[in-house]
């Protein structure tokens, strides 16, 4: 199988230098180069071709938005590196596979490289643990929306009401309300720790309590979730059948 | 019960009344020296009614846009009015007792004169209520735009305020530890311990931060506390652990466990291979039961005691993150000491 090619770009060699470390162990995929500063960095996007780019966001004197901006091929797959747990949504088309806090760990690196290509994607097992995924959500902040850092291990589950998803998690704050389709977040969420039960309603196992008369009652959520159809939600009706086994 | 404020708006009402009155009296006074502040006072009562109750349409009906309605109450409004003041004006007990300086026995009905006194009194104080409607509305606009001016001033500086310190602060910790590493594993993972440590109680304790936490990640946490605090020591620290159930499920304030355990190593005796800490942790379907428990340490080696700040606090979080099921148990016996904690959710 072909190795995927990628290039690192961060201001900072120690980043650079953690980054290959972790890199090293994962099969299929080689950096070619890593670049402190973004201008070289675009002068060889402008003659070569990869096929992904880890960037960091902060890059001296621009940003990542306005590198990315610059370049000829405004669709290549681009993995975030970044320290701040929020960050404004832009409002426009980004080709973001993956947003990655720093310190990166292995697993979620491993995480964000599966969603580069479909042939990374089955060659990469899936993290068994929950710990180590988050995503970057667009939520609705106190003046705009924006990316916000939200751990998966967190979520209780995901309600769709009126084009918005509603996004309760377990620490005793108010829910999240994202303009993300819930079919956009499923897309992201690992399938092995999130079911889907009703076409508006997404929930983590971990927070399973009972089944009851076509309801699913979850810790952390007062209200009982509906039930779809059995022929609907097949996944959901296995993890039923399996006695709910964590 | 009123507010502060409300009281010092009718203070404020009754402050404009009486200022209006005096220039009432005062106008009256120019034209007709026989009239009497008595005179002026007992009129106030029909004064105010006609503003008030026009300025109660204007804020029910007009203001939520009810245009139709809002006519209607006025027209309403303006018939009994007229209504109440023909039937004084017109051999009434009442006009006699206070205008009785006044009456002219002889004198008939005008149909253009009582519509002239109708429409002053009336066009009058409902211009007043119309000018102050307008003038709340304003001032409410206004509240509205500096509350919207303060929230974007409060999450621009929040913003500036993280664009700073976190990629700077993980920039130097990481080029430390990658320096660290070639030299010394051991001190670089000690930084990691602590840096992540650092991260965790700042999470903790920042405004408006989680008020609890997965199981698993206060274990993550003190398992890093532990370790910082043996590499500081010289003596070993011995902990048994004992965990079931899911630990991505149960939840409980952040630091809570740290807490537990910081008292266990300043104060209590964990070094005795014998006698270790026994951390015990069940997460059931509907609850998480958490016990520490520890050997005390003899009398002759201070510190013996803390003044218990530290469970105090955790004892009032429990109740604000849990305020309809927990318990809080400290149990200070002859050789150990014991906090067990039991959460329902």
């Amino acid at each position: 199988m072909r190795k995927s090619l990628g290039i690192i770009v961060d201001d900072q060699k120690a980043s650079i230098d953690y980054l290959l470390e972790k890199l090293a162990f994962i099969e299929y995929v080689d950096i070619v180069k890593s670049f402190e500063e973004p201008l070289k960095a675009m002068a060889f996007l402008r003659k070569n071709k990869v096929d992904f780019i880890i960037l960091d966001v902060e890059l001296g004197s621009i940003n990542a938005f306005e590198f990315l901006a610059s370049l000829p091929d405004t669709n290549l797959p681009t993995i975030l590196h970044t320290a701040h747990q929020k960050y404004e949504d832009r409002g426009y088309e980004m080709n973001l596979i993956d947003v990655l806090l720093k310190p990166v760990s292995s697993a979620r690196l491993r995480g964000a490289l599966r969603r580069v290509t479909k042939d990374i994607y089955d060659t990469l097992n899936e993290d068994r643990s929950l710990d180590h995924w988050y995503d970057y959500f667009q939520v609705r902040g106190p003046a705009r929306y924006e990316r916000q850092l939200v751990w998966l291990k967190n979520i209780v589950c995901f309600e769709s009401v009126n084009r918005t998803v509603i996004i309760h998690q377990s620490d005793g704050c108010d829910p999240l309300i994202s303009s993300t389709p819930l079919k956009q977040i499923m897309d992201r969420l690992p399938e092995n720790w999130f079911k889907q039960c009703h076409k508006s309603y997404v929930f983590n196992i971990n927070y399973f309590k009972s089944y009851k008369k076509r309801k699913v009652f979850l810790s952390y959520f007062q209200s009982a979730v509906p039930v779809g159809r059995k022929h609907s939600y097949p996944d959901f009706h296995q993890f039923l059948e399996n006695d709910n086994g964590i | 019960m009123r507010s502060t404020s409300q009281y010092k708006n009718a203070w404020r009402h009754l402050l404009y009344w009486c200022i209006y009155l005096v220039y009432f009296y005062a106008i009256n006074l120019l034209g007709n020296d026989k009239i009497s502040p008595i005179t002026v006072l007992m009129s106030f009562p029909y004064f105010a009614a006609i503003f008030y109750i026009v300025l109660r349409i204007l804020r029910h009906y007009f203001y939520r846009n009810k245009i139709k309605q809002g006519c209607i109450a006025l027209v309403c409004f303006y018939t009994v009015s007229g209504a109440v003041l023909y039937t004084a004006t017109h051999n009434s007990p009442i006009l006699e007792v206070v205008y009785q300086a006044y009456l002219n026995d002889a004198y008939s009905f005008n149909i253009r004169e009582f519509l002239q006194t109708f429409l002053i009194m009336h066009g009058h104080f409902t211009m007043l209520a119309f000018l102050s409607y307008q003038y709340q509305n304003k001032i409410r606009a206004i509240k509205q735009q500096l509350h919207e001016i303060r929230l974007r001033h409060d999450y621009e500086y929040s913003a500036l305020a993280e664009q700073i310190s976190p990629h700077m602060l993980t920039n130097l910790l990481q080029n430390s530890i990658m320096k660290l590493r070639a030299t010394d594993p051991q001190i670089a993972d000690q930084f990691n311990d602590l840096y992540g440590l650092m991260n965790y109680y700042t999470d903790a304790h920042a405004p408006g931060s989680a008020k609890t936490i997965l199981i698993s990640s206060e274990i993550e946490a003190v398992k890093k506390y532990i370790r910082s605090n043996q590499a500081l020591s010289s003596q070993s620290f011995f902990i048994k652990w004992q965990i079931t159930g899911n630990i991505n499920r149960g939840t409980l304030p952040p630091t809570s466990l740290i807490c537990l355990v910081e008292n266990a190593i300043k104060y209590g005796e964990i070094s005795d291979k014998e006698c270790p800490m026994n951390i015990e942790i069940e997460i059931r379907k509907s609850s998480l039961y958490l016990s520490v428990r520890n050997k005390k340490r003899l009398i002759s080696q201070p510190p013996f005691s803390g003044r218990g700040s530290g469970l105090q606090s955790l004892r009032r979080r429990l109740q604000i993150a849990y305020p309809k099921g927990h318990r809080f148990i400290v149990r200070n016996e002859k050789l150990h000491f014991v906090v067990k904690i039991l959460i329902h959710y």
